[in-house]
């Protein structure tokens, strides 16, 4: 178990995480922003403290777009083994995940607009508890990984 | 039997007691009680105004007033007639709808699914196949008892294959007989040993069932053929009949005692004894008060004061107290006469004194049990057992009423007994879920590692106690040098006062991080997970290893420092009380996803 797993996500994925960061970031910057706007121009008056939400949307944005991609891609790692799935991810918070395949109903892989623009899709491991999802693969390794998982699910047996 | 000619399965098409339309109309006529009263207080008024106007009219200025006073009249009648007419044509409008929704409520019981239909302008069919049967449950609420009707509420396993399916209005006997018959099937269909021989006796059974039912209900059907003493069992059991022939299943109920115990000590205990002391602070306090302010004042309207604060408090502990006893009431009402039966792979559990609830849980979608002990229990050496079962609510649970009846349950939870004897729990478990009797044992279980004392302390005093210590400080600044509320008191005892809450909630905090360390205890057995939780409720939830769908192990910077770690079990119920387990070492944390991870 102390083995990491051996798969990466696709390179790309990193990109997509970009785009998705500065999108959420922009609705993050209206909140921050406007009202700043508003103040400056409606009320004509701008005090220092102003600075303080735009600094604080700037970092935001910084972080989001830059570094949580980057340092989530380098955590991340998943393996499918004969019986279990393994997931390793999470930046300040890590996570491991095993995932029994006795235990898997279906399995699913889906496109966002951003994935298809780079080509990628993401696997999704449905159990009865919930879902887990392995976020950015090439198009080939998600089909192959979905029917593997399937496939691997409909013949393993329950251990006694 | 079968399947007919066009290929589709052959079933047939069953009605719902006719006294159902009755129910319905009384619960729509419930249902719209404000508007109703609004409308009759309307017609009142207006026919006592209509006498009213007519007698003053014809007192004063018989000559002049003539016409208008008609036209006064006329013009209540009309208000009158009006309002009559909108209430009967409402009424008119509730029977036909009750008549044409009954029409349409309709159910199938096919050999493998069965088939509830019902709606007048959309159209709504609901198919639950056997074997996707979580629990069956049967309730049946006033309007329901005085016809002797009840309801069957199908529970399926949640996510997508949706809500669940409540067919009202059955005659008792038909709605105990669908029950077990729909458990039997589940169990027939579930069984992938057996083949069509069984489910041939199945439907045989199920067809004397239901040729006998609405006639006489009451008689245990013979089964042909069938060498299954299950199903007899089923049937003696739950028509009180073949009693001395069938084996004894395990039962326990609980005496009128332990139910008022039980109902005295509920949430709602705590909830009236926190704020009649808060009342009592507040009355001393009051009395302080005044008598500061009464060497100033005049004596007299000191004691007319002192004399309303007496009313006041008496008036609100009473309030309070009737209160309480009506949440007692309620218990009573909720618990009389439970009793917790289990057969063959089925618990059932039947209670209720004016709306009467039986619930069937199959012990295969058993998520977890979970024993819970709170301060009253402990001193009273008993303790509350439920399970979690896997996927949806129980939609007719009383998920709704915010009375302490379910205290010891959350959502997708059923209370399985909520006053048992300690020493009995080995015992019941035994008699009813024998997988998880060995782990009711708190001495198997061990204790988290000495460090995350300390950070279970932090928790609780960081996220709870430090902000609110920090707004009221701020608060008690902020009254004295900016707002000026006028304290009676100077502006450093208003600080100091503040002070000493924040020290005291602080500490309070304190104790409950320690207590909540000390009642996190765990343990890893061969197929089992158990856990014990809580500060001051404890709660010891067991789960099988075959129950958990995906296992994780979570790990943030500052427990990396320390080398602790964190498990979420994650099973298919969707209960509130997790079998998470914080700050465990990360070794034992690794040793858990081990122990989850088949071994190929």
């Amino acid at each position: 178990m102390r083995e990491l797993p051996e798969n990466k996500l696709h390179a790309n994925v990193v990109k997509t995480w970009k785009l998705t960061g500065m999108l959420s970031s922009a609705i993050l910057a209206l909140f921050g922003i406007v009202p700043v706007l508003i103040i400056v121009i409606v009320v004509k008056i701008s005090p220092l403290w102003l600075l303080i939400p735009v600094a604080v949307v700037v970092l935001l944005w910084l972080i989001t777009v830059t570094w949580v991609p980057r340092f989530r891609y380098a955590r991340y790692r998943y393996q499918v083994h004969d019986a279990y799935i393994d997931i390793l991810e999470g930046i300040i918070f890590v996570k491991r995940t095993v995932i029994p395949l006795v235990r898997v109903q279906y399995t699913d892989s889906s496109q966002g607009p951003f994935l298809r623009a780079y080509k990628l899709a993401q696997v999704d491991i449905n159990t009865a508890g919930g879902s887990i999802t392995i976020p950015g693969l090439s198009l080939e390794d998600a089909d192959l990984l979905r029917d593997k998982i399937a496939e691997l699910a409909a013949i393993a047996k329950e251990e006694l | 039997m079968g399947i007919d000619k066009r290929g589709f399965e052959i079933g047939v098409e069953q009605k719902v007691a006719k006294t159902y339309i009755i129910i319905n109309i009384l619960r729509s006529l419930y249902k719209s009680i404000f508007p109703m009263i609004i409308l009759l207080v309307t017609i009142v008024s207006s026919v006592t105004s209509m006498i009213f106007d007519a007698e003053l009219d014809a007192t004063i200025e018989p000559n002049e007033n003539v016409i208008t006073a008609l036209a006064s009249v006329s013009g209540s009648m009309l208000k009158l007639a009006i309002v009559l007419g909108i209430v009967s044509i409402y009424i008119i409008i509730l029977v036909v709808y009750s008549l044409k929704s009954y029409q349409k409520m309709s159910y199938i019981m096919y050999d493998t699914q069965i088939v509830f239909k019902k709606g007048i302008v959309i159209k709504n069919e609901k198919r639950v196949p056997y074997n996707k049967i979580n629990s069956v449950n049967l309730s049946a609420k006033l309007t329901d008892r005085i016809f002797s009707l009840m309801e069957v509420s199908i529970n399926t396993a949640g996510g997508s294959s949706g809500s669940d399916v409540v067919i009202p209005g059955l005659n008792q006997q038909v709605a105990e007989a669908m029950k077990n018959d729909l458990m039997r099937r589940k169990a027939g269909v579930d069984d992938s040993s057996t083949s069509e021989n069984i489910s041939d006796v199945h439907s045989n059974a199920y067809s004397d069932v239901h040729a006998d039912l609405p006639f006489q209900a009451g008689i245990t059907p013979i089964s042909t053929a069938t060498s299954d003493v299950a199903h007899e069992t089923m049937y003696g059991t739950s028509y009180g009949a073949a009693q001395g022939s069938a084996p004894q299943n395990p039962t326990y109920d609980m005496s009128f005692a332990d139910v008022a115990f039980a109902g005295m000590f509920n949430g709602r205990f705590f909830l009236v004894i926190g704020i009649a002391l808060g009342f009592c602070f507040q009355f001393f306090d009051d009395f302080g008060v005044y008598e500061f302010i009464g060497s100033h004042s005049d004596v007299i309207t000191d004691n007319v004061a002192k004399f309303g604060t007496v009313v006041l408090v008496i008036g609100t502990i009473v309030v309070l107290l009737l209160i309480w006893i009506a949440s007692i009431a309620h218990y009573i009402l909720m618990y009389y006469g439970f009793k917790v039966t289990k057969q063959e792979d089925i618990i059932e559990v039947d209670r209720g004194l004016l709306s009467r609830k039986v619930e069937s849980t199959a012990i295969d979608r058993i998520q977890s049990v979970v024993i819970t002990q709170g301060p009253i229990r402990k001193l009273l050496k008993r303790v509350g057992v439920s399970v979690q079962i896997s996927g949806s609510m129980d939609s007719s649970a009383d998920n709704s009423s915010s009375s302490g009846a379910k205290d010891y349950s959350g959502i997708g939870d059923t209370t399985i007994h909520p006053f048992l004897k300690k020493s009995d729990v080995s015992k019941f478990l035994e008699d009813m879920i024998p997988d998880y009797s060995a782990y009711a044992d708190e001495q198997r279980l061990k204790p988290l590692p000495k460090i995350s004392k300390m950070r279970s302390i932090r928790r609780h005093v960081l996220f709870t106690a430090v902000p609110i210590a920090i707004i009221l400080q701020v608060i008690a600044f902020l009254s004295t040098s900016v707002w000026h509320w006028g304290w009676p008191i100077s502006s450093t005892t208003v600080h100091v006062i503040a002070l000493v809450i924040n020290i005291v909630w602080i500490a309070y905090m304190w104790f409950i991080g320690s207590l909540a360390y000390k009642g996190r205890l765990w343990a890893i057995d061969r197929a089992t997970i158990v856990a014990r939780k809580g500060a001051v409720v404890r709660k010891l939830i067991i789960c099988k290893k075959n129950k958990i769908q995906h296992a994780d192990l979570k790990q943030n910077i500052f427990q990396k420092k320390k080398n602790l770690s964190t498990i979420l079990v994650k099973t298919a119920s969707i209960s509130q009380d997790r079998l998470d387990v914080y700050d465990l070492s990360y070794e034992d944390g690794l040793a858990y996803l081990e122990w989850v991870r088949p071994k190929s």
